[in-house]
């Protein structure tokens, strides 16, 4: 029997999590915190309403409650965090007390100049004006909404505008990593953000960007101000507008690239930033864009995916997917041009973007994405339209020249690359003596297009570590090793990973010692460790269940030698339909839903991201939080005895089917 | 309140009237009637020279109108919903439309830039937004149109 409820809510100017009292004050401590009864609702939930009016809250709702000695106790999950702070994070939020966060902050040093460029593609000066620029108009807008001039709706758009959500927690600010390229001196600012505004770390997301869990509404402004000084933003993180524009984490690296796709992502994110006619478009839209054979940006899954190529006479062009997406309807992309030239990126893609916000459904949010638009005009009569807009506006808009692709192709620092020999004997004797380094360069690297360098990939899912979190400290290190053996250079990884992409084979095990060192060295990648997963529960205001947990536990599960065993696989976990983990696309997807207030998770298997692109099939009834790791051991060790020599999981699972493995969902 | 070019409150010469007015409009005569009204009063030879449309109007109905008009004030339901941008740069580059596009609606001081840019000339102030933001938001857009922000702009300009 719940005794009533609590009134719950976010304080405004920092995001914290609040309840009223007995008499109608806000407090940030559950214990004082007053369950409300019947009578008593009312007139609560008005005080609530006056204290929203008055701008001092957001969001105020009721939630049922219990009472113990202790005070009021959520009956909800979800509330019971929010009192709490993550349980992945036990040193964080309310649950950490009010010291504990300060006091594990060592303070990063700030750059007190800024520098000229910062980033791997250089900005003109005049974009980083138009950054600080945004930055202070964002502050304004923070004082308009304090002041009660802008009501929590109409800045709704600008805090989204420039990446600012309020989570489960308070405030979550979602910075662009354009194309999931860093420089050295981005990545320190990025610490030193992390340390100076937030606790001390960051999240890395499937989109290749980074997010801070807990900044203020009042630093915010400062923060983006900050990150503008190293060229970094968070501009079309969040809203309905043309997304940061991914990639192949191996771009201008990988050996297999035919065409650096980054020139053509900077292309696009210039374009798309602040576009007049399609920032309120009727959904998000995401692009990504590829360069190589091997599809390592799940192109096929995106609003607009484009692998660009070269045809026999060596010019460069793009295959275009469009609608292609995950979420509550996941779906492969339409195959809309299979030869674009390079001059008409940019008008296709407007053409695009104008069929998409002139058409595209406004009256259920759920249906507003291009993928549905596309479905429900049917394929045909989508390109058609596409085709028409598309020689409409070419004869009157300016086709990408040459000379415009040249410019902003030069505006990328090239590493100034050694000539090297292919092999390097330090390389193979390391990797002949040291068998921990062995199995490191095995599953952590990449083959690099000249000869001598390798990429290399950290890996952010140690044993029992949150995947894609990353501290100052470590933050700070990986800037030092960027700089040290890799031309200044990182990338951030769709699978929450990082990347040092031009390292010396000669210094590779110098540099893995030192990761090593810094607890940077889980050689995982592509094993079950290396999991996906969105923030879950633990952070999120729209997750149904817990997602980080999961993938702890399932990670903990297995040995080393036991994932190395079972070789290549992937495990994407979401906490709820909308995805962000892309468990549809992992050959073992878990997407936790709310079953009855407790959190049950459904197992999908067979999923593909890559060039053979495929969505994963629900393998049957879904499974309670505790009984997942033996579910996903039961599939792999069904996996391991069906396997042949050599097969891979989903090979095996292709071979075999998914009927197979139904059993492995008992548990006894 | 009718803002204009430059983001100051100006006299509006325009009479917005109702779907259900019982009104007989004048044709050419300077009043805005809903595009059905107006419509209506086209089959009788009285239609003026202003339509109120919605973003999501068929900009190919209202193409065939556009010799009769000097005025279409374009209705945004919401200040997300983005299809009358759309909508004006199709009557401007599509149709070559040269007369004014007034924006209507809950907008925003932060959008009218991109209102400019896609081709209105004026707007409907709502009530609720002072008067002076919409005159800092077009000194920030001409400053802003005025001076390329990115590489691709400079050499495309």
């Amino acid at each position: 029997m719940n005794a009533g409820n609590l009134i719950s809510a976010n304080r405004l100017h920092d995001g914290l999590v609040v309840w009223l009292d007995k008499q109608h004050n806000w407090v940030d401590d559950l214990a004082q915190a007053h369950v409300f009864d019947a009578q008593e609702l009312d007139q609560a939930q008005a005080a609530a309403q006056a204290a929203q009016a008055a701008n001092l809250i957001v969001d105020p709702v009721p939630r049922p409650a219990q009472l113990s000695d202790a005070g009021p106790v959520p009956v909800d999950f979800r509330e019971q965090l929010r009192s709490r702070g993550p349980s992945v994070r036990e040193d964080l939020g309310k649950q950490a007390g009010q010291d504990a966060v300060q006091a594990a902050l060592a303070h990063a040093p700030a750059l007190t100049v800024a520098p000229e460029h910062a980033g791997i593609y250089r900005y003109d000066a005049s974009e980083r004006e138009f950054l600080k620029e945004r930055a202070k108009e964002f502050g304004q807008q923070v004082a308009r909404r304090l002041s009660g001039e802008l009501s929590e709706d109409a800045f709704k758009v600008y805090r989204l505008m420039n990446g600012l959500y309020l989570q489960l927690h308070g405030y979550m600010l979602r910075v662009a990593i354009p194309y999931g390229t860093l420089s050295a001196i981005q990545m320190r600012q990025l610490a030193y953000v992390a340390n100076r505004f937030d606790k001390g770390y960051g999240h890395f997301t499937t989109r290749q960007n980074l997010q801070f869990n807990w900044p203020t509404l009042t630093d915010s402004p400062e923060i983006l101000s900050k990150l503008a000084d190293v060229d970094l933003h968070a501009i079309q993180t969040s809203g309905n507008c043309i997304r940061n524009v991914t990639t192949d984490q191996f771009a201008g690296a990988a050996k297999d690239e035919v065409v650096d796709p980054r020139v053509y992502a900077e292309i696009l994110r210039q374009w798309s930033t602040d576009h007049p006619e399609f920032t309120y478009l009727p959904r998000k839209f995401k692009i990504a864009i590829t360069g190589a054979p091997t599809d390592r940006a799940a192109v096929r899954f995106h609003d607009i995916g484009i692998l660009a190529r070269t045809n026999e006479r060596g010019e460069v062009g793009f295959q275009i997917y469009a609608g292609g997406g995950l979420g509550r309807t996941p779906i492969v992309g339409t195959l809309v041009r299979e030869w674009l030239p390079e001059a008409d990126l940019l008008r296709f893609v407007e053409a695009i973007l104008r069929v998409y916000n002139a058409l595209g459904r406004r009256d259920n949010i759920y249906k507003a994405r291009i993928k549905i638009l596309i479905k429900e005009m049917q394929p045909a009569k989508f390109i058609e339209m596409i085709e028409e807009e598309f020689s409409r506006i070419a004869l009157t808009h300016r086709p990408l020249s040459d000379e415009v692709v040249a410019a902003i192709r030069d505006r990328f620092v090239v590493p100034e690359f050694e000539t090297l020999p292919e092999a390097s004997s330090e390389f193979s004797q390391a990797y002949e003596r040291d068998i921990e380094f062995r199995r490191w360069v095995d599953t952590c690297t990449h083959e690099h297009k000249v000869p001598g360098y390798i990429s290399a990939v950290v890996s952010l899912k140690p044993a029992g570590g949150i995947p894609g979190d990353a501290s100052s400290s470590e933050m700070l290190l990986l800037a030092e090793l960027a700089e040290r053996y890799s031309f200044n250079e990182l990338r951030v990884t769709h699978e929450q990973n990082l990347v040092l992409p031009h390292v010396k084979r000669d210094e590779l095990h110098a540099l893995w010692t030192r990761l090593k060192e810094g607890g940077l060295a889980t050689p995982n990648i592509g094993l079950i460790s290396d999991a996906i997963a969105c923030p879950g529960l633990d952070y999120c205001a729209l997750a149904n269940a817990r997602s980080v947990p999961v993938a702890q536990r399932i990670a903990l599960r297995f040995t080393e030698a036991q994932q190395r065993n079972i070789g290549p696989v992937t495990l994407n976990v979401s906490g709820c339909i909308n995805a962000c983990a892309h468990h549809h696309v992992a050959h073992i997807g878990i997407l936790g839903v709310d079953k009855a207030g407790k959190e049950n998770y459904q197992i999908t298997l067979g999923g593909s991201a890559d060039e053979n692109a495929a969505v994963g099939k629900i393998l049957g009834p879904g499974v309670t939080y505790e009984d997942v790791p033996q579910v996903i051991e039961n599939i792999l060790d069904r996996y391991l005895s069906l396997r042949n020599e050599g097969e891979r999981f989903i090979d095996t699972l292709g071979r075999v089917g998914a009927e197979e493995f139904k059993g492995a969902l008992h548990v006894d | 309140m009718l803002i204009d070019r430059n983001g100051l409150p100006a006299a509006d010469v325009w009479t917005y009237r109702g779907a259900h007015e019982p009104v007989t409009t004048q044709a050419r005569s300077k009043d805005v009637l809903p595009l059905d009204a107006w419509l209506a009063a086209n089959e009788q030879g009285t239609a003026p020279a202003g339509i109120r449309v919605q973003g999501h109007d068929d900009p190919e109905r209202i193409a065939a109108l556009l010799p009769q008009l000097e005025l279409i004030v374009i209705e945004f339901p919401k200040s997300r919903d983005g299809r009358g941008f759309t909508l004006a740069k199709l009557l401007r580059e599509k149709w070559h439309f040269d007369g004014g596009i007034r924006a209507s609606g809950p907008l925003l001081p932060d959008q009218l830039a991109m209102l400019w840019a896609c081709g209105f000339d004026s707007l409907l102030s709502p009530p609720d937004v002072p008067t002076a933001r919409w005159h800092e938001a077009a000194l920030a857009a001409a400053g802003r149109a005025a001076r390329p922000r990115t590489l691709l702009e400079r050499l495309t300009a």
